[in-house]
């Protein structure tokens, strides 16, 4: 039996926690441990160790009353049973541990049975009547209990039972101090007299173990601390351990506000919430007092804080990428911590033992990581076949000591667990809604989640573009690989989406800055910012290579909507796929909200002047940009309307002499004609007679620029023309907004003088049999089809070939101009533009520009 | 004082004690540190070369033991085996009444028998140093 008593010559070290965590690791390495209270004037280990036992039990034993005892009963000492609790220790660790109590404190009787004992027993007594029963005590525990270790908190200060304890009674003395000059020059002084102190026959000397307790920051390294904390040291090396030849250690327990507030005892817990700094200090400590613990305690310790890091990154407790924020992750109360799984199915009962099992709402257990010490083989078969959990990492140290994870996983109709490609980045809860096999989170497989209706996959796949890209902009050596293929096909993957909902999504997600700094993507900047020295360029890069062409290639209604829903006041869409055209393509500048805010000043200004010496805030320009944000969230619609031109046909047929606005006439079809105007039967009719007449792609039949600067899209009219035409009625859409856009642009979009397109401007009415200028559309179709070819989108590029070969002649001169060099064709633009009205413009073959 | 009178003191002295802790009454130390007191002053009178005061040196030492008093029994041995008169028989007496007393302890708490000859050591640097044997 080796006996380790812990003393501190002032209170409030942590003796009791330490002691009780020692005790507790002991006996969870299969030792026996008994514990004994020898701080009779303020016990209090019961409460650590036992506490519910022992008050459950309602015992009135104790060290204090068996001495008490052993006084009066000459002959027949009481039985050791009776002042002793049985203390619960780790299932399965085959120790065991029992604690002595200082008595039943703090109950009226412990503090008469203390007043007994200083009356009938003096430690002093030359007889040795004093010291009699305090020996026989330990050498009854030693006999009769035979326990590994006998562990004793002796009693703060310098009193004859604290002093017993730690000259006569122990074989190891932890010498507990704080940081302060006071409590170290008291403790030397008494590990000075433990030195000098006499030992009884056969006992080696004492042997002390200084330890710094409740640290906060690195002790002194000069001064008279440090000199006081040499000397200590000094004192130890000369009691050093058996075999234990290195040189002596500090051992610094750090302050712990967590565990060492509310006197958790950790040790021998198998949870990642028991590790903590103190733990890993206390672990520490363990392994020098008990060298043959050693190993358990560095298994124990490793296994503690590999499990403990894991669940912290897996809780977010790790900076986490953008798509984090979607992909949320663990909840840590979805995480049961040192579960013993009990194995389904057929076969002997088994159960083995899982760090962490992480459930869903419902419960049901997903993934369960496990420290392994055994083989991998044996675990992969018990998850995999007597559990039905779809994940399982296997966390181990190399011989490197570095940690290793495995990840397995199936699909829930699979009966094995196989290995996968995934290391790092470890499943988090909605990814087993995404995916059918968490181990494949590749881009098909997320896209297929999309498919299926997973707006987080698209959070993801955006993530996974950016860093796919990331390294473009030469964000140093930690920025990750370049990977132009692999952002290819997401993109193309994103685009591909059809649901109107999940393309707003996808779009949202895909619009870079600027955020405030309350939006989490931020994070992600930083991150780029910090570790790839970059981040705000990759925004630019977002813009024009991610968001743009998203902008173009997702369906007109997922634009709707993103342009028209708002998740926050002041909100205002990503223009980038506007810019990407009017910059890139047409050498224009759109910026509605410099060239608001700058009218917006121009008018506070003269306004201003007028109101002299009025109170007034500078609110007037801001107000004039969310004017032209709202405005421009109605830039596009859809319209339920008849086209102009059908609007025009159908009155002709009535009435032939008819003069009013397009609305007066819409109003005078009424609904009847509507609906005969719009029945799908009349509607291919007159298709199929425009097409005959290579006339379907004009005259604003399957949309418009409107003078309001708004572009109108007729669905029911593209629909049908795309039926004919043999495209898609998704990509006829865009290819129409892309027209259109343009147009929009070429008139709203400013050139280097800041002067809008009035050649592009368009006319106020739209009178029956209205001919669009040739020049202009066969421009506008020029910029459309690069913009198309830019897209590198076959569905976009076939939607356009056919459409615009059905279109007069004269307005296929795009074709003609598909070689013209970007810049002669930007300076044709500037010429379009410059032209006083978009009708009576000389036809493209006169080359009078 | 005569040796008389002392004999007769001592001999009520030694009942009084006897009957005191036949019925467990607390002051039969006390008794006993009575009869040991006396037993010295014969001790004094009587030389140790007579049987007398051979008989007066054991009983101070004995009553001294059965009083409780370790440190005075231990202390009147060793300056009666100090005496130069003192023959081989007091000598064996003496050492064997501190023996016995070293065996009642030891039966007593028998666990720590062992460490019987140590105790009383360690009880001294007690007595002497105070805890940690910081006052010595």
């Amino acid at each position: 039996m080796e006996t380790l008593a812990f003393y501190s010559y002032k209170g409030g070290v942590g003796r009791s926690l330490l002691l009780a965590n020692a005790a507790r690791f002991l006996a969870s390495l299969g030792k026996g441990v008994v514990a004994l209270d020898f701080d009779f004037e303020a016990p209090g280990l019961h409460y650590k160790l036992g506490h519910a036992a022992h008050r459950e039990s309602r015992m009135e034993g104790g060290a204090v009353p068996y001495l008490v005892a052993t006084a009066r009963e000459a002959t027949s000492p009481p039985s050791l049973e009776e002042h002793m609790i049985q203390v619960p220790v780790p299932p399965g660790s085959g120790g065991w541990l029992r604690l002595m109590p200082a008595g039943p404190a703090p109950d009226r009787a412990y503090w008469v049975a203390l007043k007994q004992l200083g009356e009938q027993i003096h430690f002093d007594d030359p007889s040795g009547q004093g010291l009699m029963p305090l020996l026989d005590l330990h050498a009854r525990i030693r006999e009769e209990l035979k326990p590994d270790y006998l562990l004793i908190d002796a009693r703060t200060g310098v009193t004859e039972l604290g002093g017993l304890a730690t000259t006569i009674l122990a074989d190891t003395v932890v010498c507990m101090f704080v940081a302060n000059q006071e409590s170290l020059d008291g403790t030397l002084m008494v590990a000075e007299a433990l030195k000098a102190s006499p030992r009884l026959k056969g006992q080696r000397p004492i042997r002390i173990v200084p330890a710094l307790t409740r640290t906060t920051s690195e002790p002194p390294s000069e001064g008279p601390f440090a000199e006081g904390v040499k000397r200590l040291l000094e004192l130890g090396a000369g009691t050093a351990s058996r075999g234990n030849k290195k040189e002596p250690k500090l051992f610094e327990l750090p302050h712990d506000t967590v565990h060492g507030a509310s006197d958790r005892i950790v040790a021998g817990e198998r949870t990642a919430s028991a590790f903590s700094p103190l733990y890993k200090s206390y672990l520490e400590l363990f392994r020098e007092l008990v060298p043959s613990s050693a190993q358990r305690a560095e298994e124990a310790l490793s296994r503690l804080e590999v499990v403990a890091s894991i669940k912290e990154e897996m809780t977010g407790g790790r900076e986490q990428y953008d798509f984090d924020d979607v992909l949320s992750p663990w909840n840590a109360s979805a995480i049961d911590e040192g579960v013993s799984y009990e194995g389904e199915g057929y076969g002997q009962p088994a159960s083995r033992y899982a760090d962490l099992v992480c459930r869903d709402d419902a419960g049901r257990p997903l993934m369960v990581v496990e420290y392994l010490a055994g083989s991998h083989k044996e675990a992969v078969d018990f998850w995999g076949q007597r559990t039905k959990v779809r994940c399982l990492l296997l966390l181990s140290r190399n011989q490197h000591g570095h940690v290793e994870r495995e990840i397995y996983a199936r699909r829930p109709d699979e009966h094995e667990l196989r290995p996968t490609d995934r290391r790092w980045d470890l499943p988090l809860p909605k990814e087993f809604d995404l995916l059918l096999d968490v181990g494949d989170r590749s881009i098909e497989k997320m896209i297929d989640a999309l498919r299926r209706g997973h707006a987080e996959a698209a959070a993801w796949l955006v993530g996974e573009w950016r860093e796919s890209v990331a390294a473009v902009e030469g964000f140093g050596p930690k920025s990750p690989p370049w990977r132009p293929l692999r952002a290819r096909r997401i993109l193309d993957g994103l685009a591909a989406t059809e649901d109107p909902g999940l393309g707003e999504q996808i779009l949202r997600r895909a619009a870079p800055g600027p955020w405030g700094p309350w939006h989490p993507r931020l994070r992600y900047r930083r991150k780029f910012r910090d570790e790839w020295g970059g981040g705000d360029d990759l925004d630019r890069w977002m813009a024009k290579d991610l968001f743009a062409p998203l902008f173009w290639r997702l369906s007109v209604e997922a634009v709707v909507r993103y342009s028209g829903e708002r998740h926050y006041p002041g909100e205002s869409p990503c223009l980038a796929g506007y810019r990407l055209l009017a910059h890139d393509l047409m050498g224009l500048r759109y910026d509605p909200d410099r060239t608001a805010l700058a009218e917006g000043r121009a008018v506070w200004a003269q306004r201003s002047d007028e109101r002299q010496g009025e109170d007034s805030e500078d609110w007037e320009p801001v107000e004039w940009l969310h004017r032209s944000r709202r405005e421009r969230n109605e830039h596009l619609r859809l319209s339920d309307e008849l086209a102009p031109v059908l609007v025009w046909e159908e009155l002709g047929r009535e009435a032939r002499h008819f003069r009013g606005t397009l609305q007066e006439a819409r109003e005078k079809i009424g609904d009847k004609g509507r609906k005969q105007a719009t029945s799908s039967s009349g509607l291919r009719r007159r298709l199929r007679e425009r097409l005959d007449r290579h006339q379907l792609a004009a005259e604003g039949l399957l949309g418009q620029y409107d003078t309001a600067g708004r572009i109108e899209l007729y669905p029911a009219v593209i629909g049908a023309a795309a039926e004919l035409l043999g495209v898609s009625q998704r990509s006829l859409k865009s290819v129409a907004f892309i027209y259109f856009a343009v147009l929009a642009l070429a008139h709203q979009a400013r050139d280097l003088d800041g002067q809008p397109g009035y050649g592009f401007a368009p006319a106020p009415l739209r009178p029956p049999y209205f001919r669009e200028s040739p020049v202009h559309v066969s421009l506008a179709q020029c910029f459309a089809q690069r913009l198309i070819e830019r897209l590198d989108d076959p569905n976009l590029m076939a939607a356009f070939e056919k459409l615009s070969q059905h279109q007069p002649e004269p307005y296929r001169q795009w074709e003609a101009l598909r070689k013209v060099p970007l810049e002669q064709l930007r300076v044709y633009l500037m010429r379009a533009r410059a032209a006083p009205a978009a009708i009576g413009l000389p036809p493209l073959e006169e080359r009078d520009w | 004082m005569s040796t008389d009178l002392l004999n007769t003191l001592v001999t009520s002295a030694i009942w009084r004690a006897e009957q005191l802790a036949e019925h467990g009454i607390d002051s039969a130390s006390l008794a006993w540190a009575e009869v040991s007191a006396l037993e010295e002053e014969l001790a004094k009178a009587l030389p140790a070369s007579q049987p007398e005061g051979r008989i007066a040196r054991r009983g101070a030492v004995r009553a001294a033991l059965k009083a409780g008093d370790f440190a005075r029994a231990q202390a009147l041995a060793e300056r009666y085996l100090a005496e130069k008169d003192a023959t081989r028989t007091l000598r064996a007496s003496l050492r064997q009444l501190l023996e016995e007393d070293a065996r009642t302890l030891a039966d007593r708490f028998r666990h720590a028998a062992k460490a019987v000859d140590d105790v009383r050591g360690l009880a001294r640097w007690l007595q002497e140093g105070g805890a940690f044997g910081l006052a010595a």
